[in-house]
C-alpha cells in the first residue's frame, strides 16, 4: 500500500497534525501500537478479526513512514488543509535552484574523478545535512504561521527538499559503493 | 519494470550531452526539475539567424527514461524551426521511446524543458 494512502496518520498516532514531532516519542507510540494491533496477538481470533489486526498494523506502519519523514508528513499536513500538494503534476522551474541542483550533481559527479573522494564526500554530506536542516525549520515556521498563503509557501520548500533528499540518497549510494569494493574504486 | 531498446540505446550512448555557454547571445536554456522524482534536466539550443535550431545539448540528472527521453528530443529538434520544436508533444517520445505509464511524466519534463528553452531564447532576443 502507498503511504500516502492514510488519510490522517496523526490521528491514528494520537497527535494534533503539527509539522514539529519529537522523533523519539513517535517511535515509542509506533512500538506500542505494533504491539496492540500485531496480527500474533490474533492467532486464535475469528478470520475478520484477523484481516482487521492485518489491515490496521500496515496502517500503522504507513502512518508511521509518512510522519517520520518530513516531505510526506508536510504533504499530509497540507492535504489535511485541503492543499492538493500533488507532486507529480507540474514541472519546477524555478531557475536558480535547480542551476544549484545541476552544480551539486556535479559535484557528486567529480568525487569519482577525485584523489580526495572520502574528503569530498564527507564535505558534501555536510553541505546537503545543513541545508537540509535549513529548510526543514522554514517549513517548521510556515505551518506555525499557518495561513493559505503560508501552506502554498510550504508546500514550495517542500518540493525543494524533495530534490534535496534526492541528492542525499545519491551521496549515500556513491558512499556506499566507496566502501563496499575492496579496491577503494567507485567502478 | 523493463526499459525499452531504445531507452537502453540512448541511456548507453545517450546523444548531445554537454553545454553551450549560457550568456551567448543565440543559445536557449531550457532549466527544468521533477519534484515527484527529484529528476533534473538542462537542454540548450542554438539557434541561428534564420530562426532554425542548429545544435542542441543536454544534461540530465534523472532515471533512464528521463536521459533517453532529452537525448532523443536533441536529436529531434536539430534542424527544426522555433514554430516546429515547440510543436513536439511529449506524448511522441513518450510512444518513440515505448515508455510504460509510470515513465509518461519523464517525457513531460522533456517537452517542458525545450518549450522552457525556446521561452528563454526568444527573451533574449527581444532584450537585445
Amino acid at each position: 500500500m502507498d503511504p500516502s494512502s492514510v488519510v490522517n496518520p496523526f490521528a491514528l498516532f494520537g497527535l494534533k497534525p503539527t509539522f514539529e514531532i519529537d522523533g523519539q516519542q513517535l517511535a515509542e507510540t509506533f512500538r506500542s501500537l505494533q504491539r496492540v494491533v500485531h496480527p500474533d496477538r490474533f492467532a486464535n481470533a475469528s478470520d475478520q478479526e484477523r484481516r482487521q489486526s492485518v489491515e490496521q498494523a500496515a496502517a500503522v506502519n504507513d502512518a508511521y513512514q509518512v510522519l517520520r519523514d518530513p516531505v510526506l508528513r508536510g504533504r499530509s499536513l497540507l492535504a489535511l488543509r485541503g492543499v492538493d500538494a500533488k507532486e507529480d503534476a507540474g514541472t519546477f522551474q524555478d531557475t536558480a535552484f535547480l542551476m544549484e541542483q545541476m552544480e551539486l550533481r556535479e559535484r557528486l559527479g567529480d568525487i569519482r574523478e577525485s584523489s580526495d573522494p572520502f574528503r569530498l564526500l564527507v564535505e558534501i554530506k555536510e553541505l546537503l545535512r545543513e541545508r537540509r536542516v535549513a529548510m526543514i525549520n522554514e517549513v517548521s515556521a510556515f505551518f506555525r504561521t499557518d495561513t493559505p498563503e503560508a501552506w502554498s509557501q510550504a508546500a514550495e520548500k517542500i518540493r525543494q527538499l524533495r530534490f534535496f533528499d534526492r541528492l542525499t540518497e545519491e551521496a549515500i549510494t556513491l558512499e556506499d559503493r566507496y566502501y563496499c569494493s575492496p579496491s577503494g574504486s567507485a567502478d | 519494470m523493463s526499459y525499452s531498446t531504445k531507452v537502453i540505446d540512448h541511456y548507453e550512448n545517450p546523444r548531445n550531452v554537454g553545454s553551450f555557454e549560457k550568456s551567448e547571445h543565440n543559445v536557449g536554456t531550457g532549466m527544468v526539475g521533477a519534484p515527484a522524482c527529484g529528476d533534473v534536466m538542462k537542454l540548450q539550443i542554438k539557434v541561428n539567424a534564420a530562426g532554425v535550431i542548429e545544435d542542441a545539448r543536454f544534461k540530465t540528472y534523472g532515471c533512464g527514461s528521463a536521459i533517453a527521453s532529452s537525448s532523443l528530443l536533441t536529436e529531434w529538434v536539430k534542424g527544426k524551426t522555433l514554430e516546429e520544436a515547440t510543436a513536439i508533444k511529449n506524448t511522441q517520445i513518450a510512444e518513440e521511446l515505448a515508455l510504460p505509464p509510470v515513465k509518461i511524466h519523464c517525457s513531460v519534463l522533456a517537452e517542458d524543458a525545450i518549450k522552457a528553452a525556446i521561452a528563454d531564447y526568444q527573451a533574449k532576443k527581444t532584450n537585445q
